[in-house]
């Protein structure tokens, strides 16, 4: 019992922290605490609230192995969206600022803000 | 109670325990492509995103948020309880977990009617984000909010139907069933919080200060 409210007493701080952080201008460190914070959170969640902390081996690999089949979503889509050049199809047309942000000739993005982090 | 039968029990919990892990794992494929939509359209159009979750109730946000982190720690309560034999205090901290868990789903419903009323609707004649040039940008992140809190409020509404279930199974009667039908179904509902953990950071909090 003592351990369970220890650890929400934890996550209380943490989402103090975290609220309270993210309303200090930081510049990118922002992001960071923020997902350092959730990820924080979830560990003590899963490793207290949800015993994997006593658990036997079989749970705990399915948890990694869902985190693991996540990154390579992840990494692998992003390794083509931030990559490659989204082309426009015909059907798309103009008109909406998303689809005026490529190129109509090329394709190639032409906004400062994404060219900037495309180099 | 015999050893033969507490061997049977203990066989028959570790297989519900990796069932309900590997329908987690499977969950976490279900919620991750949003993450994933999120940070795209954060790189993106990074200033609408920003702009657009800036123009999101950081109060509500941060209301619900603790009020799933306790729901949490009522439900590992209950369990704790329950193990020990103490079926009325257990049901008692179930209550607290429906609760909570109705407490939760009011916000988030008064939250979508300020977003009604402000016009943060995508797709709605008069959709409007404050300080975003780029608007319908800022609509793709309004459609994220609503699909990805939409999807977690329908897990959580499940949630807490499982957890009037175990409420109402948990007793002297069905004995150790009950508290296995408790610890998978507090399971599921852990994993709803931690979806929430990263929801509300990704929708409440970024470019909070800029």
């Amino acid at each position: 019992m003592k351990t369970l409210i220890l650890t929400w007493v934890a996550l209380m701080a943490l989402l103090c922290i975290t609220a309270l952080a993210s309303l200090l201008p930081m510049g990118p460190i922002n992001a960071l605490l923020n997902i350092a914070i959730a990820v924080a959170k979830t560990t003590l969640v899963a490793m207290f609230f949800m015993h994997l902390r006593h658990s036997i081996a079989l749970p705990r690999l399915a948890a990694a192995a869902a985190l693991v089949m996540l990154s390579l979503l992840f990494i692998l889509s992003s390794a083509d969206f931030l990559t490659r050049h989204v082309q426009r199809s015909a059907w798309q047309g103009g008109g909406s600022h998303i689809s005026a942000r490529n190129d109509e000739a090329t394709g190639i993005r032409d906004d400062e803000s994404v060219h900037g982090r495309h180099d | 109670m015999s050893a033969a039968s507490d061997t049977v029990d203990a066989v028959t919990d570790a297989r519900a325990r990796i069932g309900m892990w590997v329908f987690l794992a499977s969950e976490i494929m279900f919620f991750g492509p949003i993450f994933l939509a999120y940070l795209y359209g954060r790189y993106a159009w990074t200033d609408a995103f920003e702009a657009a979750s800036r123009s999101t109730d950081l109060l509500c946000g941060t209301v619900n948020t603790a009020v799933l982190l306790t729901s949490s720690l009522f439900v590992a309560i209950a369990l704790l309880l329950a193990r020990r034999g103490d079926v009325g205090q257990a049901r008692r901290a179930l209550g607290a977990v429906v609760l909570l868990g109705a407490v939760f789903l009011l916000i988030k419903a008064y939250e979508y009617g300020q977003d009604w009323r402000e016009g943060l609707v995508p797709g709605r004649a008069g959709f409007h984000v404050e300080h975003a040039v780029d608007q319908a940008a800022a609509q793709l992140f309004y459609f994220v909010y609503f699909f990805s809190t939409l999807l977690h409020a329908l897990h959580m509404a499940i949630g807490i139907g499982l957890m009037l279930y175990c409420r109402g199974r948990l007793g002297t009667r069905t004995g150790h069933a009950g508290v296995r039908r408790l610890e998978i179904c507090g399971l599921y509902w852990h994993f709803v919080d931690i979806v929430w953990i990263f929801l509300y950071p990704a929708l409440y909090l970024a470019g909070r200060s800029s």
